[in-house]
């Protein structure tokens, strides 16, 4: 199977910057200080539904250190999400809502002007989660929007799903619900201003550099050649970062207005309250099969608590996994966006994948119960190799099936080979999931040139999230060039290198950026080795690459890259390498199947998970220690959505009651048990030359329905809301007929 | 800014005199900091107690142990001497916090924290603690509040070593400008009122020193056992501080203590009368589970502790 153009299969580099970020010597927005530069900070709203009625800044203008202060009216005709907001509206949404700016000479004086605003507010009675929003008789979030309804609902029909569940021997119904999840990357969103001259620069923690160029150039009114956007490292954005939030707008505001670069970071707060989140959903499931578990009908009638506002392209999409992961002949979904007074939601790792899999994939579970089946079979009775919803096969029509048998193999399942404890009880669970993403997302640019001294410099317009984008884009261009992998020096995170590259988001940069660094090293190849064809007087089929060398196969004779540059002057040996379009004839998704063995216990019901696997399709394995991490990183982040994480919101008030991480629980270290990563690495050659799809995103969405189907085998009772609090599993115990 | 000026005093009568007129003491700050930061305490004078002639020795006494005020819960963690009667000390320190705030906070500073309520702690919310009317968290959300309601604030005590000391019978030593006293902890926790906002009864002018803690029969155990939402640095939903006695198989001392379920941290009387005297058998056991509740008004979100203390009861009665 191995494909010469497949770049070191599976070979485990580290990471370029792993030093550099263990020590604290990678510099994040946080740390960028520019001199001269001022500190801004952002008033928000207390309530979560007010007008503003009087704003009093004067005292705020007498605080030392204050040097400016904006409101509402000094954004001048800068609108913001679908709804066409303002900047500083005079009706404020949701808590956290932008009410004022100031900047100051420091933090401390920011924090002061911050609290010697007098603001005259009209409270009004706010909309809190869905239940609320749907009500016939709820205020409404925006007076032209009745429902509160964000858009029209989406509807699906595939074939005719009445004849279905009536063909059906089994139904499985039921309403499951999943919790709004805060994405808490380490570094908070944020970024520092300077004008240079006409020249607006900005440092961003974003993971679309181009995207906030674009979008902060035409709020703003400049041209694109006037604003320059650097992110070098990216303390993770999970899709939180993948849009040009308010801050950054407001900092290029504020430099303006003074003349200094201003710095505006939030905090973990207003982090919590206004960067977005996954909405939380309630799906009202219907799914029925034939004795023998083949499906006969799906049916999900899904609400979605969107928040405030509608943010561009991120309309979570639960509905996909229904229409995509099992054969189905007969598939109705509907899918309706509410809004409520609170931070608006935004893609969160696998957005609507991660919430719609959650009920499936436990809805099949208890189709599995119901017909006695192992989940396994049930599943793999219902394989398709094609993507019924863009009606195409998909392009590894072999993929899921390969999940299915490497997560099996590494869990041993279904066999518990940990002898069972008093007062204690085990299960096991597992749960498949499909995901869109992890394909080429065009347009990208790479170039790659030939220094003099012979190293070789890659530079493209991505930024790295924290995927370790550098490490494998040099691997691909070192593997065609035949050099060690540190020889190339890889260039991202500056709009001004101007070769476009897409977010790091829907697990697309390998898979995009992949091939165009492939193309352009191609490209390169031919060019170093027709010079030194040239340069040695032989055939270039005589010729190799080797660390930085290009000899002759069979002789002794070779020239370095430094020499075949200084040859090439005043030429230079450069090439650029594109991806423009998607080749579109197949379905690229990926997939994946996790398994979950937990512990639970019948004194407290305290659940301890024991081990975890997961089999992840990503096409061709790149780098092993790489996407390890990802596994890793996202089944913990499962995990965590799984068993603790739930943005809390007072309904009287709107409040996020844990806007913070004491009371908002991200998982420690002592949570995560081993977690097993098993290799699939099946190439995918129908969208790029190296089979590479991307991993970012699969690893997230089967973990929580793994982890809720293991704790009800455990307990022999079905639990349906997320997440698995203490209170949810102190009522199944009182349910459990396990020995007590 | 806020003027904020940071001194440390060499004698104790100067630190007491100083509480008269404003000052903060300042011992690790892992609670004062943050409450500062959020505006639910104002002063203009920290002084920082660290060098003020405190002790943070654990040592033997002729009447039980002492523990100075400036022990770390890290030296409690780790000593030596916290050992049988006192080993849910040492369990329960180890289940408190981060190891780096364990590094930092102080016995003295753990038992005169602040709720954790997220109401209390919301600078955008009011609430009667902070000196409001009504407690938001009744018709909000309280899952992890109290279920008992002996106060107009339903916030959860959130001290783990301050339910295990209620259950060694400890008592604090204040040192004011009436000079010293002992007050047993049991005196010492009272639930805040109308006249007292606070969930002790420290007086204006009083440092702690020190925890005395009497000495038990040969043979006494115990154990701390806390349920929490993960796994690590996560205050208790509910936590049981246990420490029993037996002369045969008669348990002749039985003290527990929860903390997670009270405005201060609760012994459980009726609990402990149910099994004093007895073996300790299915029966007795059951019968103390079944008084656990007696007395509490659950709200509706936060029942479940109820039924989370007697599983924390029942395994730590099973495992002495
Ligand atoms: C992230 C986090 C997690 C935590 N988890 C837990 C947990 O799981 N369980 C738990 O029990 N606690 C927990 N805590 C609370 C922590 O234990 C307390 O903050 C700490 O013990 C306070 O001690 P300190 O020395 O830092 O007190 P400080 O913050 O210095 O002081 C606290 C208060 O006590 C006063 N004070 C301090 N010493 C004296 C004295 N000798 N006499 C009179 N007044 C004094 C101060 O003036 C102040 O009002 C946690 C705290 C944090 C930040």
């Amino acid at each position: 199977m191995a494909d010469p153009a497949a770049p070191h299969s599976q070979a485990p580099v580290l990471r370029r910057e792993a030093r550099q970020k263990v020590t604290g010597r990678a510099h994040f927005t946080s740390d960028i200080e520019l001199p001269g530069q001022l500190y801004a900070g952002i008033l928000r709203s207390p309530h979560a539904r007010a007008r503003v009625r009087r704003i009093d800044a004067s005292m705020v203008r007498e605080v030392a250190g204050v040097r400016d202060v904006i409101t509402h009216g000094d954004d001048p005709g800068i609108r913001w999400y679908g709804e066409e907001v303002p900047t500083f509206g005079e009706e404020l949404r949701f808590v956290g809502d932008e009410v004022a700016a100031v900047t100051a000479d420091s933090e401390e004086s920011v924090w002061d002007g911050l609290r010697a605003f007098t603001i005259a507010y009209e409270v009004l009675e706010p909309v809190i989660g869905l239940a609320q929003a749907a009500c016939a008789n709820a205020p409404l979030v925006y007076r032209d929007k009745p429902g509160n309804l964000a858009a029209e609902p989406q509807v699906y029909c595939r074939g005719d799903v009445e004849a279905g569940f009536a063909a059906a021997d089994v139904v499985v119904t039921g309403a499951w619900t999943t919790q709004t999840a805060l994405h808490n990357a380490l570094e908070p969103h944020g970024c520092n201003a300077w004008w240079d001259g006409e020249l607006l620069n900005l440092w961003v923690s974003t993971q679309s550099i181009f995207t906030v160029r674009n979008n902060v150039a035409r709020k703003l009114g400049l041209p694109l050649n006037r604003v320059r956007v650097h992110s070098q490292h990216i303390g993770g954005g999970f899709g939180a970062k993948q849009v040009d939030w308010k801050p950054t707008v407001i900092a290029a505001i504020l430099a303006r207005r003074s003349n200094r670069p201003v710095k505006l970071m939030l905090d973990r707060e207003a982090e919590s309250l206004a960067a977005g989140n996954r909405n939380a959903t309630r799906q009202q499931l219907k799914l029925g099969a034939t004795r023998d578990g083949r499906l006969c009908a799906i049916s999900a009638t899904i609400a979605i608590d969107g928040g405030a506002h509608t943010l561009g392209g991120e309309n979570s999409m639960v509905a996909g996994c229904y229409q995509q992961l099992y054969a189905c002949d007969n598939v109705y979904t509907e899918q309706r966006q509410y809004y409520s007074n609170t931070g608006p939601a935004v893609a969160f790792r696998a957005p609507g994948y991660v919430e719609g899999t959650a009920a499936l994939e436990q809805a099949m579970d208890e189709l599995a119960t119901e017909l006695q089946l192992d989940p396994f079979v049930l599943r793999e009775r219902n394989y398709t190799a094609r993507d019924q919803l863009r009606d195409k096969a998909y392009s590894s029509p072999d993929a899921l099936r390969r999940c299915y048998s490497a997560a099996r193999e590494a869990f041993n399942w279904p066999l518990r080979p940990t002898p069972q404890v008093a007062r204690k009880c085990r299960g096991i669970g597992m749960a498949a999931s499909v995901w869109p993403g992890g394909n080429s997302h065009p347009p990208a640019y790479t170039t790659l040139v030939v220094q003099g001294d012979g190293s070789v410099s890659l530079l493209t317009g991505a930024q790295d999230i924290g995927t370790g984008t550098r490490t494998v884009l040099a691997q691909v261009a070192a593997q065609v060039l035949e050099l060690a992998p540190g020889r190339v020096e890889v260039v991202i995170g500056d709009t001004a290198t101007e070769l476009h590259a897409p977010p790091s988001a829907g697990s697309a940069t390998l898979a995009t950026l992949g091939p165009a660094v492939h193309t352009a090293a191609t490209e390169l190849r031919g060019q170093v080795l027709a010079l030194a064809a040239r340069e040695l007087h032989a055939d270039v089929e005589t010729l190799r690459m080797d660390n930085g060398y290009v000899r002759e196969a069979a002789g002794s004779r070779a020239v370095s890259l430094a020499d075949l540059a200084a040859a090439a002057a005043p030429g230079s040996l450069r090439s650029s390498g594109a991806v423009l379009a998607k080749p579109g004839a197949s379905s690229p998704c990926t997939f994946a199947v996790q398994c979950a063995e937990v512990e639970v216990d019948l004194d407290t019901a305290e659940i301890t998970l024991l081990r975890l696997v997961c089999a992840p399709d990503c096409g061709a394995i790149v780098n092993r220690l790489l996407a390890d991490s990802q596994v890793i990183g996202g089944v913990t982040q499962g995990l965590g959505f799984a068993l603790t994480e739930e943005r809390l919101v007072d309904e009287a008030s709107g409040l996020v009651l844990n806007a913070n991480l004491e009371d908002y629980l991200v998982p420690t270290v002592a949570d995560v048990p081993p977690i097993t990563h098993a290799i699939v690495d099946l190439p995918d050659y129908s969208e790029n030359p190296l089979g590479v799809k991307g991993l970012g995103e699969p690893p997230i969405i089967a973990t929580a329905p793994a982890i809720v189907n293991a704790v009800c085998d455990a307990l022999g009772v079905r639990l349906r809301d997320l997440p698995l609090n203490r209170q949810r599993m102190l009522a199944a115990l009182t349910q459990t007929a396990r020995p007590s | 800014m806020r003027p904020l000026r940071y001194v440390s005093s060499s004698t104790l009568d100067a630190v007491v005199a100083g509480l008269t007129a404003g000052d903060r003491l300042l011992a690790g700050g892992t609670d004062l900091l943050p409450l500062l930061k959020a505006d639910l305490v104002h002063t203009t004078q920290l002084v920082d107690i660290k060098r003020a002639p405190l002790s943070g020795a654990i040592q033997r006494t002729p009447g039980g142990l002492r523990i100075g005020a400036l022990a770390t819960l890290a030296a409690i963690a780790d000593s030596p001497l916290l050992d049988g009667p006192c080993s849910l000390l040492r369990q329960a320190a180890r289940q408190t916090a981060t190891v780096q705030i364990r590094n930092r906070a102080t016995l003295g500073g753990n038992l005169l924290q602040r709720p954790r309520c997220w109401y209390y702690r919301n600078s955008r919310s009011d609430c009667w603690l902070k000196g409001g009317q009504g407690c938001p968290a009744v018709e909000g959300h309280h899952e992890h509040h109290a279920i008992f309601d002996d106060s107009p604030c339903r916030a959860a005590h959130p001290s783990d070593l301050a339910g295990c000391l209620l259950a060694l019978d400890a008592a604090v030593v204040l040192y004011g400008l009436a000079g010293e006293r002992s007050v047993s902890l049991h005196d010492f926790f009272r639930a805040p009122d109308s006249e007292r906002r606070r969930e002790t009864i420290l007086g204006n002018d009083e440092i702690i020193t020190a925890v005395d803690i009497p000495a038990l029969p040969a043979g006494t155990v115990s154990i701390y056992l806390k349920a929490m939402d993960r796994k690590a640095w996560a205050f208790a939903l509910v936590g049981m501080g246990i420490v029993l006695h037996r002369t045969g198989t008669t348990l002749d001392t039985v003290h527990i203590a929860a903390t997670g379920l009270a405005q201060v941290p609760r012994r459980l009387a009726y609990c402990e009368q149910a099994l004093a005297g007895t073996t300790a058998a299915d029966v007795h056991i059951d019968a103390a589970l079944q008084v656990l509740g007696r007395g509490a008004s659950p709200l509706p979100g936060n029942a479940y502790k109820l039924d989370l203390a007697r599983g924390l009861l029942e395994r730590g009665l099973r495992s002495l």
